[in-house]
Parts: structure tokens; C-alpha cells; sequence
């Protein structure tokens, strides 16, 4: 992606572009893209759909996307519905909405608002997320992983009440990382070197090495201290 | 192919490292994601790993980081490059490759010494050898699977790859295949070998050093 001769692709309305190379990539209005992208800036609004792959020096949707492929992308900012057919690889990922993606997702950086559900393994750095609706993931694993429930009103409460899917909690089978801090989580396995177990957890077993705090309200069915 | 395998919890005691360490590792791709191997216990899902190579390669990450970036690692580190130009000589003093197969495939040059051995030759070689005295293949069949490896493994360019090797009624063919893939064949084949060539490589490198 250093090439200096690459063109610019822009589209407003609705359309379809073939796909390939570019330096800045805008896309506006229903857009469809059939084959592998690759753009140095990538910017799109409204409801994107991609075949292929997509590779972004930088991403940022407004909208829905839809990638058929996989997503590598240096710097992302993700609003809206983001749908990822294969994994996602990344620096820094900043969402707020929904993310789905097939398989595993990397990142150094996971921080924002909303759902996510992958497929595979959640591999970040830090994470950092207020959930607004339900999330899941096969395994989680970082440094630090802090998952909590985001903000609520009256008018969320209807929301969950009418669509389970709206309940912020977390689903993963296994979470490990060194620094974890969960509320409203179901977990099989977690484990860690310092581990905050907060409101409404369900966790099947919990390892730590150094200290696990707990809310009254969590239920864990085994604890072990490691020594390591 | 039967390995030792050590569970991720065990690792993390004995190097002791952090889960966060072999997660960025993993991110940074210091480590081959096959080596993750998951397995169903009666605590539920553990992974585990083959023991010998994750532990030279958490040694090398670990004396190599003090000086270099975890980027720069990434490329030291990935499978195939690392060139020592080593002579003809010394590949059979060494005993890393018979002399049998160093002479058969080697150029005229490096036979009289004068050319060194790249990573990726002598990873040919010493995949052709390990077939050879395992009594797997025959000295004819060494050609085709050399020439196999020669012209097709750059196309993987550094991703895992496997070679099969199967015979039908007395003939015989080289496969290279992405790995982990699944191949099937028609009943009369038999696959008479499986050859990971990341393991083989890993298996060198161990030599060289």
C-alpha cells in the first residue's frame, strides 16, 4: 500500500464497483463491491456490501457493512452493523454498534458501545466495552479485558423486555487474560492473573494467580488459586 | 504423528509468562496458530501445544525481545528465513542431511563447495531425507518429491503447508497441500506419508542452532 500511483474510488447513490487497489476509498448511498479491496483511507457510509476482502490502512462505517471475507485494517472506527464473514485483524477497533465477524478477531486496541458476537477468538490487547446488547464469543483472550454492562434507561429496559437480544450480557466459553474484569458474564473457564467478578456473573470455574474479587451477587461454581 | 504435548496452563508455570504475553505473541504471529491445539478434558476445553517446539520458540521470543521490536520479531521468526550458508561439508559432518541425498540434489556448485545451502534448500533436503531413511520412499521416488517441493512450495509463500505422499497399485504421487487440510482418496490409495513442512522446518532449525 505505498505505492504513490494508486487512483481514488467514490461513489455516491447506488452502485457497484469491481474492487482492487486505491489509496482513498468513498462509498455513499447502497454500494456493492464484487471482488478483494484495499484501500489506504477507507470511508463509507450507508449500506455497504463487499465480496471479497477488505484491507484498510484506515476503516470508518457509518451504516451497515457487510464483508463476505475477511477484514484486515489498521485503524478502525465502526458505527452501526458491521457483518464479517471471515476474521478481522487489526490495530485499533473502535466500535459502536454491532459486530459480527465469523471467525477470529485481533486487535491491540478493542474499545467502544454495543454487541459483538465472533465466531472464533477475541485476541486484543486491551479491551475495553460497555455492552448494549448481547455479545458472545467462542474464547476470549489479552492483557486487560474489562466487559461491563453500558448504560441503561427506561426506555432500554423495554427494549430487553421485548427483544432478548438487547440484554447486555457476555457468553464466552473460556476468557483468559491478565487483568479481567466481567459483569453480567456467563463463562465456562475464566482465567487470569487478577480477576474482578462483578454483578450477575455465572461462571463455571474461575484460576487466578494474585486476587479475585467478587461481587455478592456472582455465582462461581469452582475458584482455584495458582501459584505461578 | 505422535508428539508430547503440554497444556497452556503448565506452559504459562514453567516459562512463567502471562496470559496476556502469549496472546500478544499469538496477535504478532510469533506463534503458529496450528500449534494451538484444542482438546476437550474434563475441566472442559484446554489447549495444548507441541512441547519441544513451543518451548525453544518461547526461549528464542524471550532472548531475542531484550533487542528487538515485537514486529521485528515477527519477521526473524516466521518459519523459513533464516540463511547460515552452510557448506556441503559441513551438512554431513553435522549429520543433518546423508550424503546420499546432498549429493543427489545439490547444484555443481555447492557440491565443491563454493555455493553455500539456502533455509528453503536444505529444507528440501532434509525433508527428502527424513522420507528416505524413515524407508517411506524409494531413491527414484526422491526426484519427483524434490521436484514437487521445488516448484510448488514458494507458492505458499511462508504459510503452513503439508506434503502427502501416496501410492495407488505400485505408482506413486506428491501432494502439497495447505495445512490443516483434509484429503480424501479412492479406496485403492494409500497415503503413505504426511509430512508437515512447518514441523520439518522446526525440526532444522533445531539442528542448526
Amino acid at each position: 500500500m505505498t505505492n504513490g500511483m494508486l487512483g481514488d474510488l467514490k461513489m455516491d447513490g447506488i452502485g457497484t464497483a469491481a474492487g482492487g487497489a486505491y489509496r482513498n476509498v468513498d462509498l455513499n448511498g447502497v454500494c456493492k463491491v464484487e471482488t478483494d479491496i484495499e484501500a489506504q483511507v477507507f470511508d463509507v457510509n450507508g449500506q455497504i456490501r463487499i465480496r471479497g476482502n477488505l484491507a484498510a490502512g484506515e476503516l470508518d462505517v457509518d451504516g451497515t457493512m457487510a464483508v463476505g471475507g475477511s477484514i484486515t485494517a489498521g485503524k478502525a472506527v465502526l458505527d452501526g452493523m458491521i457483518d464479517v464473514g471471515g476474521a478481522y485483524a487489526g490495530q485499533q477497533l473502535k466500535l459502536s454498534g454491532m459486530l459480527n465477524v465469523g471467525g477470529n478477531c485481533e486487535a491491540d486496541l478493542f474499545e467502544g458501545e454495543g454487541a459483538f458476537k465472533i465466531g472464533g477468538l477475541l485476541n486484543a490487547g486491551t479491551i475495553k466495552l460497555k455492552l448494549q446488547g448481547r455479545s458472545t464469543a467462542k474464547e476470549i483472550g489479552g492483557e486487560s479485558i474489562r466487559i461491563g454492562k453500558g448504560r441503561t434507561g427506561a426506555w432500554r429496559s423495554l427494549w430487553q423486555w421485548m427483544l432478548p437480544r438487547f440484554t447486555p450480557e457476555l457468553q464466552a466459553d473460556v476468557v483468559e487474560g491478565d487483568a479481567i474484569e466481567l459483569d453480567h458474564a456467563t463463562a465456562d473457564i475464566v482465567r487470569g492473573d487478577r480477576v474482578t467478578i462483578g454483578k450477575g456473573c455465572v461462571i463455571g470455574r474461575v484460576e487466578y494467580r494474585t486476587e479475585l474479587r467478587k461481587h455478592p451477587s456472582a455465582r462461581i461454581g469452582e475458584e482455584a488459586r495458582l501459584h505461578g | 504423528m505422535d508428539r508430547e504435548l503440554i497444556s497452556k496452563k503448565d506452559l504459562l508455570e514453567l516459562t512463567g509468562i502471562s496470559y496476556g504475553q502469549l496472546y500478544r505473541w499469538k496477535r504478532k504471529q510469533l506463534i503458529p496458530e496450528d500449534w494451538f491445539i484444542r482438546k476437550s478434558t474434563f475441566t472442559g476445553q484446554e489447549t495444548f501445544f507441541p512441547k519441544e517446539m513451543i518451548l525453544a520458540r518461547i526461549d528464542r521470543i524471550m532472548n531475542m525481545k531484550e533487542d528487538l521490536s515485537l514486529d521485528e520479531l515477527a519477521g526473524k521468526l516466521s518459519p523459513y528465513q533464516i540463511d547460515l550458508g552452510l557448506s556441503r561439508r559441513e551438512l554431513i559432518e553435522r549429520n543433518i542431511v546423508s550424503e546420499l541425498v546432498v549429493n543427489r540434489f545439490s547444484a555443481p556448485g555447492q557440491l565443491n563447495g563454493q555455493e553455500a545451502y539456502s533455509f528453503e534448500q536444505l529444507l528440501f533436503l532434509y525433508a527428502v531425507d527424513q522420507l528416505l531413511t524413515a524407508g517411506e520412499i524409494s531413491l527414484e521416488e526422491s526426484g519427483p518429491m524434490m521436484e514437487t517441493l521445488r516448484s510448488h512450495f514458494p507458492r505458499f509463500e511462508g504459510k503452513p503447508c503439508e506434503l502427502v505422499f501416496a501410492r495407488k497399485m505400485g505408482v506413486s504421487l506428491f501432494a502439497l497441500a495447505p495445512s490443516p487440510s483434509e484429503l480424501y482418496f479412492d479406496p485403492g490409495t494409500k497415503v503413505v506419508a504426511k509430512l508437515q513442512i512447518t514441523e520439518i522446518a522446526e525440526q532444522l532449525r533445531s539442528k542448526l542452532n
